[in-house]
């Protein structure tokens, strides 16, 4: 797993590389976390352009993110899924409570 | 006649292990002509059955998965077995968002991922002795 982080105004974007899978969520939990914790006041948008793969492990790092910033009164987004992803995460129910750009 | 073809993988359960398992059925799957999208269906099945050997199959140890597999005719059938600790409740187990890991490192949704993504999953397991999921799912044939 790679992240690349880019900030605009009050929004973060993390752009995740690679697999997300049970090996790879905890760094991905971790580095989500310091992230969240550095910027303090921003918003999240994970880019999943460049992640080619993602199992229910990756919904659960999704989803503990979100309870985060949520309890903060801060918001999440995720974008570009590829076909795969966007099955796992359709299945999961994680659009009922996290938007898709 | 037709021929059956098959493989088999054994590996101890380390989380390195995910990403070439899935890749590996994915790959003997390929031999069905599936589409891009059916492979993918069939990578994050294998993924979910394998990762769950890792994480509730062998809790304390390291222990050893067999994943086989076998093509007949359009279906292919993998077989992901431990001898981990077993389930007790297959049904619970099954539940979408039921997990015994308390760490969110999983979702709940494993067999729910399995059961939409392939077209058929049993699991056999007994406490003690391990556990064996069996999944197949019939390649359409391409036009």
């Amino acid at each position: 797993m790679q992240i690349k982080v880019k900030q605009q105004d009050n929004v973060i974007t993390a752009l995740l590389y690679g697999e997300l899978d049970h090996h790879s969520a905890q760094e991905t939990r971790e580095y989500l976390d310091k992230l969240i914790a550095k910027f303090r006041n921003s918003d999240l948008v994970l880019d999943l352009k460049n992640l080619s793969f993602m199992d229910s492990s990756g919904i659960g790092v999704i989803i503990g993110r979100y309870k985060k910033l949520k309890s903060d009164g801060r918001r999440m987004y995720v974008a570009n899924p590829n076909r795969q992803i966007d099955k796992v995460m359709g299945l999961s129910g994680l659009y009922s409570i996290i938007k898709k750009l | 006649m037709e021929i059956k073809n098959t493989m088999e993988l054994r590996l101890p359960s380390l989380s390195i292990n995910e990403g070439f398992a899935r890749s590996v059925v994915g790959a003997f799957a390929t031999q069905l002509n599936p589409t891009l999208e059916e492979v993918a269906d069939i990578k994050t099945a294998v993924s979910e059955a394998v990762t769950n050997a890792i994480i509730h199959a062998y809790p304390d140890r390291i222990g050893e998965i067999v994943i086989s597999a076998s093509l007949s005719g359009q279906t292919l059938e993998v077989s992901i077995s431990d001898k981990g600790v077993g389930i007790s409740d297959i049904e619970q187990a099954r539940q979408p968002f039921f997990s015994t890991a308390g760490d969110e490192s999983r979702s709940g949704m494993g067999f729910t991922v399995m059961e939409t993504f392939m077209d058929e999953v049993t699991v056999i397991s007994a406490p003690g002795e391990g556990t064996t999921v069996r999944m197949l799912k019939t390649i359409k044939t391409q036009g």
